[in-house]
């Protein structure tokens, strides 16, 4: 029994490692560096953090709930492809579709030579605002952001009773009033949740607030670390974003209990679907399609036009060896994350100790911080490390692949963790008595009938976590030995130079990697829609 | 002359070409109290909905205070009905307590505070006007779903099958107060069960509902 209590604490305290190392740079000394933040960057830091997540909280949650109650409650032209298709922008990572915004909107870039071409205006003339700034952020973030509001919120709206609706129908109230006072307030704990997710991705970013010159936490960081050369400053910093980002998970963590208020009646009513005709339908029809354009078709009509109807020889050697690299990485740690989680949710099973499921739900944590804080504390453990166990050699770990596997691990295990769990909940406890009586227990369960049982979830475990190893980009930037590319890399370094034409190729490959969990997201929708039509 | 609170005339209802409701016919004055009974899927709780204007009526007409509100060709908005609703599931708002779900239907009057105390005394639930739906029991939950739709004082007030998921002690209990309150208020009720017994009890009208039809019984 106590080696399967053994492997959930290892693995445990080698997730929260980096994170202790991270918050402990608080408690050691502080460089002129540190008072050179405070006097002149911190500032600039908090306030342009506080507009970029009040500008994306108002957009994704009128573009994610509204969508959602459009989706669910009324029938109109396209409904059904909408109800998925909103999704796709979550294929999309925010760095992406920053850079194909500036590709399109700077004052040469497409759409302002497109209006220049259709108006026989001067080369001088600009019709687009410029997006380089807060502005632009916010934009991007929004319309990459919302399928996160979206999907919770549409589930809250499906498990509200009719009968609810139908009573505030009957005493008094309008359509307009009882989405206001009634389904609103009822799907507030599922539309916060998904608040704070976005949140806390808008916190984590690097890549498109780097793009855009927006000077937030993480920047600060990466500049801190690479300008001034101050890991330590660095470290420090990032504390204080991972307890901001600390306080926004466990207020998600808060809100997600609230969430089955929403269903307090014994008997529940399938919601009724309203028809909308004519302009209303056509309205609600605009109003989903414009995140999606944004969000997903524009930016893929867009980097598919660089890519392909230009000269750039785009399966090159660079692109070829990235793609392989980015797959690799991906498949791997997915493969070393459904096995952590698999057998960690065996050992709770197979313990029943309430210790090692918190202990699990704690692994989980690691979503929520942000890439370059891991890779921060990440690096001073593997120097650590390398002058204390390998003293002989030079920097063994230090810059190997070691520390990159270490941060993906930590960031994508929840979202094996999630899919190993679901795919346990669906195994009775009847089988593994069945099977200990017939003599199959510990390594003979797990090995002769939960894995060949759990066989589907493994595989959405492996799937998921590679779409978002794929994305991963300041980690891997920090990270990665010497010479080793991602596709994520690549996009970043051809962006950094404004080569957005070779940067296209290996976005696109990211995307159609990224549509992986939205097919699974898909089935689960359209599963949804059977068992409540 | 008393006035008449609902009248339907030659009402039909059809699910995808199925006939629930056929050539129904009903009347209720002020202050009366009707049951109709019937099996489980003979088209009750559809009747009520028509009525609520929750579903569009195929043929005939409905009124209510001589007031055309449904037919082939005019459906007048629920909430433009003051018609009143309990039904098995109570649906009481979970986010809100137990005194703003009473109030939630007249939140723009003067006198709500009034309504909302001679309610609460009247169902014995003032003990519980802080509390939100899922901490009381289901007994007390349905006084406060009668308390609620009773509170914008409905023209008609239907009732559908409220009593199903109560035990018999609490459904005897209830009986008795509910027969004294909608005496006192000079309610007009429209009642759906099949329960026989307490048809007897609440109303004084009892009529059928088969294959799409209504008789009546008493």
């Amino acid at each position: 029994m106590v080696s399967w209590k053994m492997l959930p604490f290892i693995v445990a305290v080698v997730f929260i490692t980096p994170i202790l190392i991270v918050l402990t740079s608080l408690f050691g000394e502080y460089s002129d560096n540190w008072s050179h933040l405070i006097e002149f960057v911190l500032l600039d830091y908090i306030s342009s953090s506080i507009l970029l997540v009040l500008g994306v909280s108002l957009g994704v949650l009128v573009i994610g709930v509204l969508s959602a109650y459009l989706v669910t409650n009324y029938s109109f032209y396209g409904k059904n492809t909408f109800e998925w298709a909103l999704l796709l922008p979550l294929a999309i990572p925010p760095y992406i579709l920053a850079y194909t915004f500036t590709g399109l909107f700077d004052a040469n870039g497409d759409a302002n030579i497109l209006i220049r071409y259709l108006f026989n205006l001067n080369n001088d003339f600009v019709f687009f605002p410029n997006v380089r700034n807060i502005t632009g952020a916010i934009i991007v973030f929004s319309f990459t952001l919302y399928p996160y509001v979206y999907l919770v919120t549409r589930s809250a709206f499906l498990n509200q009773s009719n009968s609810i609706k139908e009573s505030g129908r009957l005493l008094g109230l309008g359509q307009i009033s009882i989405f206001s006072k009634i389904s609103l307030p009822l799907a507030r704990p599922a539309f916060i949740a998904g608040l704070m997710l976005v949140i806390m991705e808008t916190l984590s970013d690097f890549g498109a607030v780097d793009h855009f010159a927006v000077q937030t936490f993480t920047t600060g960081i990466f500049r801190t670390w690479y300008g001034l050369y101050d890991l330590n400053t660095a470290m420090q910093l990032s504390s204080l974003l991972l307890m901001i980002i600390f306080l926004f998970y466990f207020l998600e963590r808060f809100s997600r209990e609230g969430i089955s208020y929403t269903n307090d009646n014994s008997t529940f009513k399938t919601a009724s679907v309203t028809g909308l005709k004519g302009l209303k339908s056509l309205l609600a029809s605009t109003f989903c399609f414009i995140p999606i354009f944004i969000g997903f078709i524009l930016p893929i009509i867009e980097l598919s036009l660089w890519a392909f109807e230009t000269n750039v020889d785009i399966f090159n050697n660079k692109f070829l060896v990235g793609s392989f690299n980015t797959i690799t990485l991906g498949l791997f740690t997915g493969l070393i994350c459904a096995l952590l989680a698999i057998v960690i949710n065996f050992s709770i099973r197979f313990t029943k100790n309430k210790f090692l499921e918190r202990l699990n739900s704690l692994m989980s944590i690691g979503y929520a911080i942000p890439g370059l804080i891991l890779a921060v504390g990440i690096t001073r453990f593997l120097v650590f490390s390398d002058q204390n166990l390998f003293t002989n050699i030079n920097f063994v770990i230090t810059g190997s692949l070691v520390g990159l596997f270490l941060a993906y691990i930590i960031k994508s295990y929840a979202l094996a963790n999630s899919s190993i769990e679901s795919g346990y909940e669906r195994i009775s406890n009847s089988i593994d008595n069945s099977a200990q009586l017939l003599g199959s227990s510990g390594g003979k369960l797990l090995g002769r009938i939960h894995f060949p049982l759990m066989r589907t979830s493994f595989l959405t475990a492996v799937l998921l976590v590679t779409s978002e190893v794929v994305k991963e980009l300041p980690a891997t930037l920090i990270l990665r030995p010497f010479n080793f590319d991602t596709l994520a890399v690549i996009t970043y370094t051809y962006a950094a130079e404004e080569r957005m034409y070779q940067a296209a190729m290996p976005s696109l490959a990211i995307v159609i990697i990224g549509i992986i969990p939205i097919i699974f997201l898909t089935k689960m929708i359209r599963s949804s829609r059977i068992k409540n039509s | 002359m008393t006035q008449k609170i609902l009248k339907i005339e030659d009402l039909a209802l059809s699910y995808a070409n199925q006939k629930v409701l056929k050539d129904v016919n009903l009347e209720l004055s002020k202050g009366e109290r009707v049951s109709i009974l019937g099996e489980s899927g003979s088209g009750k709780s559809s009747l009520l909905r028509c009525i609520a204007g929750f579903e569009p009526v195929n043929n005939g007409k409905i009124f209510i205070k001589n007031k055309l509100v449904s037919s082939n060709n005019l459906m007048i908005p629920t909430e433009k009905r003051n018609v009143g609703m309990v039904a098995q599931e109570k649906a009481l708002f979970p986010h809100l307590t137990v005194k703003k779900n009473i109030s939630f239907g007249i939140e723009r009057k003067k006198n709500k505070d009034e309504v909302v105390n001679e309610l609460t005394n009247l169902f014995k639930i003032t003990n519980l006007i802080d509390k939100l739906p899922r901490q009381i029991s289901g007994g007390e939950q349905q006084r406060v779903a009668f308390a609620r739709s009773l509170a914008p004082s409905p023209n008609l007030l239907m009732l559908d099958e409220p009593f199903s998921a109560l035990d018999d002690e609490l459904k005897q209990e209830l009986y008795y107060e509910l027969d004294k309150i909608f005496d006192k208020q000079e309610l007009s009720i429209l009642l759906v069960t099949h329960d026989h017994e307490e048809a007897k009890i609440l109303t004084s009208r009892l009529f059928k509902l088969t294959q799409g039809s209504l008789i009546s019984i008493e």
